[in-house]
C-alpha cells in the first residue's frame, strides 16, 4: 500500500489541496455533497453552524471567494472525513487568515499619518495630533506614548485620567522628583546609623558605610522596578520627542533636579571613601576636587550597574527572552558542575526563564484555539508573569549584582584615586591586600543590612475610569 | 553592671585617656588666647547667667525647630500681662536661618532694630528655624542641608505660594539653596537675604572656628562617659555650660554682638537648655564648618545659581561686610559674580553688595546701621508679594 502525503491544514492551499483529494476520491458531485451536508444540519447531528452553499464551497477549493466567515464551510470539511482534530485546525488556519484580511486595511489606514515622508510634510501640530492616535495602546508599554511632544515629556499630562496624583500622567521632573524624595529617605536612614557610631569605632563604621552602598544601589534598582515609567523616561532616545521645541526652563529644571538626586546618589560612596578607602589619611581629602571626581566617575559606575542589570535581566527576559538566556549562558551551562567560587545560578533564574515559556506557550496556545481572543486576555497572561518575574528579578539583583557591588565600588575607587593622585602606591597595595585579602575586607565585602531600609511604593496597575 | 556596659565603661574611659593631650591643649587656647573684646563677652554671658531669666519669651514654639517671634517683641513692646498673646496673622513668612554658633534668640536683636527703621516689616510673620540637633545632619554639608529641609517641612506645606528667606554665614548659604529650590521646583514667589555666605574657603580659617571645632572628639566622648557615670552628671553639667559659655563669648566678641540685649537673648538661651546638648550642637557645628572644602562649596555657589537663571520667581540679595574677620570677602565676591555670569542670572535677580564697617554678623550687631539691611528685607517681600507663582513640578504634585 502506497503511504500518502501528510496533509498540510495550517496553510489555506494545505486545505483546499487535501479537500480537493478527498472531494475528487469521494466520487460524487458538489449538489450531492451540498444535499449530504444539508440533511446533517438540519436533523442536527452536529453543532457546526448552518452551512454556506455547495457552489460557495466549490469556490472556496477553487481559490475564487474569499470568505469572511468560513464557520458554514465546516460541515463540508466535516461530510469529507475531517476529524475533530483536523476541524480545529482547519477552524484555527480559516480565523487566522480572515483576521489578517481584515487587519490589513485597518492597519493601513491607521499608520499611513506615520509614514516618514507624509509626517515630514505636515505641519508640527497636526503631527503631534497624529501621533497621540498611538495613545490607545498606552498600557501595553511601560512609558505613556501619549508623551510624544518635548512638553508632555517633562511634565506630563497632569490633566489625564487619575489627575496629577496618579505617576502614569507624570513627566520626566515629576519621576526625578518622586525619585529624589525617596532616595533622599533612604540616605537620612543611613546617616542616621552612620553618625550613630562613634568616630573611634572604625570596624562598625566602615562596615556600615559599606553596607550603605549596597543598600543604596538596592534602593535605586527597587525603585526603577516599581516605576519602569521612570527607566523609560531617563533613557529615551528621541522617543517622545518628536524633535520639536523643548521648553527651555523645564530642561532646565531637570538638568538642576537630576544633579541634586545623582549627588544623592553617591553620598554613600563619600562615606565609603572617607572611612576606608582613606583610611589613616590625615585631613578630609575625600572633599577635594580630585577625590569629587573620582567619587563621581566611580558613582557612574555604579549608576550603570543598576541599567545593566535592568537591561539584560529585567528587559532581557521580557519578550523574547533572548538577551537574558544569551547574558547568562556560561552561568547556566556549568550551574551543575563543581565551581571553585560562588553559586551562579538559582532556582529564581531558572524560574524566570520557564514562566517566560510557559506565558509565551500559553498565548500561543489561546491564538491557536481562537485565533479572534481578546488582547485583554493575552495582556492578563503577561500581566501575570510580570508578577511573578519580579519577584525573581529582586532575588537575581541580590546574587549577581549586588552581592558584588562593595567589592566593585572599594577597587574601582581606589583604582581611580589612585590614578588621580590622591593615593599613593603603597597605599594602594596596602588597601587591595586587606580589602580583597583578609578575612576583614571579605566581611565588608559582604556588608548587608539584615532589614531593608526603605519601602518602594508600587504602582498602580489599573487606571480609574473618569467618570 | 552587665558585662556589655562594663565593656563600654572601660572603652569610654580608655578613650577619654587618649584625648586628654589634646583636651589640655584647646584648654590651654580657650584661656591663654582670650583677648580683651572675648573678655569683656565671656564676662558678661557669665553675669547675665547669674540672674535667673526674666520676663515672657519672645519665641512661641510651633512646630519642632520652628519657633515663631511674638509680634510685641517686634514692636518693641512689652509682653502683655497673662501671657496669652495672638500669634501675627501677616500674609507673608519671612524664614531666618541661624549662623554657626548661634541659637533661635541670635537673630532677635537685629530684627527688632530692623522693624523699628521700617515697621512693615513688624506686620510679618517671622519664623526661627532652630538648627538640627542630631549628629547625623553634621557628616556634611549635603547632609546638613537636607536636615534643615526636613525641620522646614511642616512649614513648607502650609506656605506653598510665598516665601522670604533670610540667612547669615552658614544659613545663608542654606537660604540661597532652599530658596532655588523652592522657586525652581516649586515654582514659590521667594525673595532671598542671604548675608555674609561662605563662597570660598579662606587660606586660613580662624583659630576659633577650628579650636571649638577641634573639641567635638573630646565632647562626643563626653557626653557617653557622663551617661556611664551618673555620679559625674551634675559636674559634666557645670563643665559643659563653662565651656558653652567660653564658646559662646569668643563668638559673640568676634561677631559684635556683645549689646546687653545680645547678651541677655543669649543667656536666656542657655537658661533654657541642657547644656550638655548645647555645647555638644556648638562643637559639631564648628567642626563641620572647618571641615567643608572649597570644592563643596563650589559646588553649592554653581547650583544654586544654575537654578536662579531660569526662576523668575526668585529674587536673592547676597551682602557681606567689608570688615568679615572670618571670610575673605574678596574672592567670595569674586566667585559669585563668576558663577552668574557663567549662569547667565539676569542682573536684576541677583544683586550684590558690601556693606561698609561691618563684620561677619551683619544684622546681629547691635551698633549697626539697619537702614540699607531693613530696605534690602522689605525689597524680598515685595518680590515675594508681587505676582504669581510659577509652574510647580514638586512634591506637591504627588499629594495634589
Amino acid at each position: 500500500m502506497m503511504a500518502t502525503a501528510p496533509e498540510d491544514l495550517t496553510t489555506l492551499d494545505g486545505i483546499r489541496e487535501a479537500f480537493l483529494a478527498r472531494f475528487q476520491a469521494a466520487g460524487i458531485g458538489y449538489h450531492t455533497l451540498g444535499e449530504q451536508v444539508l440533511r446533517k444540519y438540519f436533523s442536527a447531528e452536529s453543532q457546526h453552524a448552518r452551512p454556506a452553499s455547495a457552489m460557495t464551497f466549490r469556490n472556496f477549493l477553487q481559490e475564487r471567494t474569499t470568505l469572511r466567515d468560513p464557520t458554514g464551510l465546516l460541515l463540508y470539511f466535516e461530510a469529507l472525513g475531517a476529524n475533530e482534530d483536523e476541524l480545529r485546525r482547519i477552524r484555527g488556519t480559516l480565523q487566522q487568515d480572515i483576521d489578517r484580511k481584515l487587519a490589513t486595511p485597518a492597519q493601513d489606514v491607521s499608520l499611513r499619518a506615520f509614514r516618514d515622508t507624509e509626517l515630514e510634510d505636515m505641519p508640527y501640530s497636526r503631527a503631534l495630533a497624529e501621533c497621540e492616535a498611538a495613545t490607545r495602546f498606552e498600557q501595553s508599554v511601560a512609558a505613556p506614548i501619549a508623551s510624544v511632544s518635548p512638553t508632555q515629556y517633562l511634565i506630563g499630562t497632569p490633566t489625564g485620567p487619575g489627575g496629577a496624583g496618579d505617576s502614569r500622567n507624570w513627566g520626566l521632573l515629576q519621576h526625578v522628583q518622586a525619585l529624589l524624595e525617596f532616595l533622599e529617605g533612604v540616605e537620612l536612614k543611613l546617616q542616621d546609623d552612620f553618625a550613630a557610631v562613634p568616630a573611634s569605632d572604625g570596624k562598625k563604621r566602615k562596615w556600615l558605610a559599606a553596607a550603605g552602598v549596597r543598600e543604596m544601589a538596592l534602593a535605586y534598582v527597587s525603585y526603577l522596578l516599581e516605576h519602569p515609567e521612570l527607566a523609560e523616561h531617563l533613557l529615551s532616545y528621541r522617543r517622545y520627542l518628536l524633535q520639536g521645541p523643548m521648553p527651555d526652563r523645564e530642561r532646565r529644571l531637570a538638568v538642576a533636579m537630576m544633579q541634586r538626586m545623582v549627588r544623592c546618589l553617591y553620598h554613600p560612596y563619600e562615606r565609603f571613601a572617607q572611612v576606608l578607602v582613606f583610611e589613616g589619611v590625615k585631613g578630609e581629602p575625600h572633599r577635594t576636587p580630585d577625590a569629587e571626581i573620582a567619587i563621581e566617575v566611580v558613582g557612574n559606575r555604579l549608576f550603570g550597574v543598576g541599567l545593566t542589570f535592568l537591561i539584560t535581566t529585567v528587559l532581557g527576559s521580557s519578550g523574547t527572552g533572548a538577551f537574558f538566556v544569551a547574558s547568562q549562558l556560561a552561568r547556566r551551562e556549568f550551574s551543575g558542575e563543581p565551581l571553585l567560587g560562588p553559586p551562579v545560578w538559582s532556582d529564581s533564574h531558572e524560574a524566570l526563564i520557564r514562566t517566560q515559556d510557559a506565558a509565551i506557550a500559553q498565548v500561543n496556545a489561546m491564538v491557536e484555539a481562537n485565533a479572534r481572543v481578546r488582547y485583554g486576555d493575552i495582556k492578563a497572561v503577561f500581566e501575570r508573569q510580570d508578577a511573578v518575574a519580579k519577584q525573581h528579578h529582586y532575588a537575581i539583583f541580590e546574587q549577581d549584582f549586588a552581592a558584588t557591588l562593595v567589592r566593585d565600588a572599594g577597587t574601582w575607587l581606589a583604582t581611580e584615586l589612585h590614578h588621580r593622585g590622591l593615593l599613593s602606591d603603597s597605599a594602594l597595595a596596602k588597601f587591595f591586600k586587606e580589602f580583597l585579602t583578609s578575612a576583614e575586607g571579605k566581611r565588608l565585602q559582604q556588608a548587608k543590612y539584615a532589614q531593608r531600609q526603605f519601602e518602594v511604593r508600587p504602582r498602580a496597575s489599573v487606571r480609574p475610569r473618569s467618570g | 553592671m552587665s558585662l556589655r556596659r562594663w565593656r563600654k565603661w572601660v572603652q569610654v574611659g580608655w578613650r577619654q585617656t587618649v584625648l586628654l593631650p589634646r583636651l589640655y591643649l584647646l584648654i590651654g587656647w580657650l584661656f591663654l588666647r582670650q583677648r580683651a573684646p572675648h573678655r569683656r563677652a565671656i564676662a558678661a554671658l557669665f553675669k547675665a547667667l547669674r540672674a535667673p531669666a526674666s520676663g515672657a519669651s519672645p519665641l512661641r514654639a510651633r512646630e519642632p525647630g520652628l519657633y515663631e517671634v511674638e509680634p510685641w517683641f517686634l514692636l518693641g513692646h512689652d509682653a502683655p500681662q497673662g501671657g496669652a498673646t495672638e500669634a501675627n496673622a501677616g500674609e507673608l513668612t519671612v524664614v531666618h536661618l541661624l549662623g554657626t554658633g548661634e541659637n533661635i534668640y541670635s537673630p532677635l536683636t537685629g530684627l527688632r532694630a530692623m522693624c523699628r527703621v521700617d515697621e512693615r516689616l513688624c506686620a510679618l510673620r517671622h519664623v526661627i528655624v532652630d538648627t538640627p540637633h542630631d549628629a547625623a545632619g553634621y557628616l556634611g554639608p549635603q547632609e546638613f542641608a537636607t536636615r534643615l529641609r526636613r525641620v522646614l517641612a511642616p512649614l513648607l506645606a502650609r506656605e506653598s505660594e510665598r516665601l522670604v528667606i533670610v540667612g547669615l554665614s552658614r544659613g545663608a548659604m542654606a537660604a540661597l539653596d532652599l530658596g532655588a529650590e523652592l522657586a525652581s521646583t516649586e515654582g514659590m514667589r521667594i525673595g532671598v537675604l542671604a548675608m555674609a555666605p561662605p563662597m570660598t574657603r579662606p587660606k586660613r580659617a580662624p583659630h576659633s572656628v577650628l579650636n571649638i571645632g577641634g573639641f567635638e572628639p573630646i565632647m562626643e566622648n563626653f557626653i557617653p562617659y557622663l551617661e556611664l557615670n551618673p555620679w559625674l552628671l551634675p559636674m559634666g553639667r557645670w563643665i559643659t555650660r563653662d565651656l558653652y559659655v567660653r564658646f559662646s563669648g569668643f563668638i559673640l566678641a568676634e561677631l559684635r554682638m556683645v549689646s546687653d540685649a545680645s547678651i541677655a537673648m543669649f543667656a536666656r538661651y542657655i537658661h533654657a537648655i541642657d547644656p550638655r546638648l548645647a555645647c555638644l550642637r556648638s562643637v559639631r557645628e564648628f567642626a563641620l564648618l572647618g571641615r567643608v572644602s572649597d570644592a563643596e562649596l563650589r559646588h553649592a555657589v554653581s547650583m544654586a545659581m544654575q537654578r536662579y537663571s531660569f526662576s523668575e520667581s526668585a529674587h536673592v540679595t547676597v551682602c557681606w561686610g567689608d570688615e568679615d574677620a572670618w571670610l575673605e570677602v574678596g574672592p567670595c565676591r569674586e566667585r559669585l559674580e563668576g558663577m552668574i555670569a557663567r549662569h547667565a542670572v539676569p542682573s536684576e535677580r541677583v544683586e550684590v553688595h558690601t556693606l561698609k564697617g561691618v563684620s561677619h554678623g551683619v544684622s546681629r550687631e547691635p551698633a549697626q546701621d539697619y537702614t540699607q539691611l531693613a530696605a534690602w528685607l522689605q525689597r524680598a517681600c515685595e518680590h515675594a508679594r508681587g505676582g504669581q507663582r510659577a509652574q510647580s513640578y514638586g512634591s506637591k504634585m504627588e499629594s495634589a
